[in-house]
């Protein structure tokens, strides 16, 4: 069968997972097209309007592979990590397409559950696997390989810093730029804002074009994110508030970075505390230059643009500040970061 | 050659386009305000003839600068030096006029933004996200729909006793309250307050929100002249706030100043003189059908000649020669 995954969403982290699963039961996987003005303009069209812009963006993916496939795949992510979970949008995705998406394509929905222990969370790809007539044998070594490839993508991501995983899924292998000449951004957000590049105005390369790397919150270890957000009383029950919380507190902590810059959709409910935190955090103790950029809709670019230049202007003006040392006081901004 | 230099700045904005010419010293020899109206190209042409008549004899453009939302647009007809966003031009602006500020309000005909200055750099800024509500073409609107002049609104909220409250968060929200105060009886002025404190409420909750507003407060673009705002700010902020003299052109200056710092390191500028403005600019705007994304781009003309295109994601209309 010729099977669908949307290159939406959560799709830069979990295909290997997916693609591997499905591919070792004998299927054939087409990706939809990478982000465009259609695939915008389908999925502004078809979803509910108060849902934002990833979600809409979304839809558009399934409608992209509507008449190329036999079937689409759309994951019911419930839980990602133990005793958390992500945001709802996730959980009521199938049901969203299934009467929003016209002509309705055929839907394979794929659970994964890992809030009551990270073995349940396979589960649902079992049952998949089931409904698409394949054996228990053959569906117990499907997901051995797939868990395998998974793995080995989440340990690229950590270990090669600056690595974009949209990058490295398409084949590019490109190795991570994190320093340029001028320095490197931490860039904060979920990833299908961060790693889809129509969404974000293409922020990488206009970071890259003057002078400045990257990195994201997928390159840094779990264990230092947990460790990150220790030091608030209450457990970060969303999995995605942690990993940008506790990746942007490290960025920071460690003066990895000479900025941050926290991209949001509109509308995002765990951006709006998890931003703020960091906000706080940053003019408490870091004081690191750091901006807060909401993307909708807009494909006219003038607006982001003027915000990232301005962003880049006031790094660099505060550099020139830094190397002269004022007879009062204390400089604004204490030392360029440097990558460990 | 003791030709006297003189730099240009221009801010091309969404309500108004603003002029001014500076000599070394910064000191402002002309500026010019003059609204948009939808025709930034015919409006602009129309200013810089009426700044090459106001020129002393013997002077001459040293350099240009061009800011605002149209910089592109602008750059393209004039070959500006700098072309530099709004933030950074504002903020040079005040830290040469002012310099002891520590806080800049800046509401413009579309934009709304909030930069801190400490220790004579750009430390922190924050423009509004995606809603337009309380700006100028807000207030514009407003004051159309009451049938008053844009330039006595401000006065008439200073002559209200007691104000009505109006909602601020949304610009569709404070239009149908301030419609509900108005058949309740209200009298205008009390409105019109109302309207300032909410719009002062919204920025400072939205744009402002969690940032250090320290004095010296400078509160400057178009919106700066109505003293209702004003008076609003310093009734919340609990300061004085500053207005400065060219509060409705501080963009235009600050990429003036630009272009100069700019001309220092010794090159000549690339302005294209007034004499070429004369010539017939138009635009043309097509949909590439390269790829997916069918961008729209914009190809300028100068006299049938393509000048400059832009518009595109991928670069390659924009990176092609212009003939």
């Amino acid at each position: 069968m010729k099977i669908g995954i949307p290159r939406a969403l959560l799709y830069s982290i979990y295909l290997p997972l997916w693609k591997t699963f499905l591919e070792s039961l004998g299927h054939q996987i087409v990706m939809s097209s990478h982000t465009d003005k259609k695939i915008l303009d389908n999925g502004v069209k078809f979803c509910v309007d108060d849902a934002c812009l990833p979600i809409k963006i979304f839809h558009g993916h399934v409608m992209d592979l509507a008449h190329k496939t036999d079937a689409v795949l759309v994951p019911r992510l419930v839980s990602i990590h133990p005793e958390e979970y992500i945001c709802p949008k996730f959980i009521g995705l199938p049901e969203m397409i299934k009467h929003s998406v016209p002509g309705s394509p055929s839907l394979l929905v794929m659970d994964y559950n890992a809030r009551s222990g990270t073995e349940k969370a396979y589960h649902g790809m079992k049952t998949l696997g089931r409904e698409l007539g394949a054996s228990e044998k053959l569906i117990k070594r499907a997901l051995s390989e797939a868990r395998i490839r998974q793995a080995e993508h989440e340990r690229r991501m950590e270990r090669e810093k600056g690595l974009n995983p949209a990058h490295a899924l398409d084949g590019k292998g490109m190795e991570g730029i994190i320093r340029l000449e001028q320095g490197t951004i931490g860039l904060i957000g979920h990833p299908y804002l961060v790693y889809d590049q129509f969404i974000n105005m293409d922020i990488c390369n206009k970071l890259a074009a003057r002078g400045y790397g990257t990195v994201f919150p997928e390159n840094i270890p779990m264990a230092d994110i947990e460790a990150a957000c220790k030091r608030y009383p209450k457990k970060m029950f969303w999995s995605y508030g942690k990993r940008l919380l506790g990746a942007g507190l490290t960025m920071m902590g460690d003066r990895q970075v000479d900025g941050l810059i926290l991209l949001t959709s509109f509308g995002c409910g765990i951006d709006s505390f998890v931003d703020e935190l960091l906000v706080i955090a940053n003019r408490r103790k870091y004081k690191l230059p750091l901006t807060i950029i909401t993307l909708d809709e807009h494909t006219g670019q003038a607006g982001f643009n003027t915000r990232l230049e301005a962003f880049i202007d006031m790094i660099e003006w505060r550099r020139r500040y830094d190397n002269y040392i004022p007879a009062h006081g204390l400089a604004v901004y204490t030392g360029k970061g440097t990558f460990r | 050659m003791s030709k006297l230099e003189l730099y240009l700045g221009l801010d091309v904005g969404s309500v108004s386009i603003n002029l001014v010419l500076l000599n070394k010293d910064y000191r402002v020899l002309e500026k010019l305000y003059l609204r948009t109206q939808g025709k930034p190209i015919e409006v602009l042409k129309e200013g810089l003839e009426k700044l090459y008549e106001s020129m002393p004899a013997g002077s001459n453009v040293s350099g240009a600068g061009v800011t605002g939302s149209g910089r592109e647009l602008a750059a393209a007809m004039v070959n500006a030096d700098v072309v530099k966003n709004e933030i950074t031009a504002h903020g040079m602006a005040v830290l040469q006029y002012i310099p002891n500020a520590q806080t800049i309000l800046e509401i413009g005909g579309q934009d709304s933004k909030i930069i801190l200055l400490r220790n004579g750099v750009v430390a922190d800024f924050a423009m509004n996200t995606v809603c337009a509500a309380g700006t100028g073409s807000f207030l514009d609107r407003q004051a159309a729909r009451l049938n008053i002049p844009i330039q006595e609104f401000g006065s008439l909220a200073l002559k209200s006793k007691s104000p009505t409250r109006i909602a601020g968060r949304c610009a569709v929200f404070a239009e149908s309250d301030m419609i509900h105060k108005q058949q309740m009886g209200c009298r205008r002025e009390d409105i019109i307050k109302g309207l300032c404190e909410a719009l002062v409420r919204n920025y400072l909750n939205n744009v402002g929100k969690g940032k250090e507003i320290l004095p010296q407060i400078v509160f400057q673009g178009g919106v700066a002249a109505n003293e209702g705002i004003k008076k609003s700010f310093e009734e919340a902020l609990g300061h004085p706030v500053i207005v400065p003299e060219h509060y409705d052109v501080m963009g235009a200056l600050g990429a003036a100043i630009l272009a100069h710092r700019e001309m220092m390191r010794g090159e000549a500028t690339k302005f294209c003189g007034f004499h070429s403005i004369k010539g017939s600019f138009a635009t043309n705007t097509f949909s590439c059908s390269g790829c997916p994304n069918l961008c729209e781009i914009v190809e300028f003309y100068l006299d049938g000649k393509v000048k400059a295109r832009w518009g595109d994601r991928c670069g390659n209309w924009s990176r092609k020669e212009s003939v």
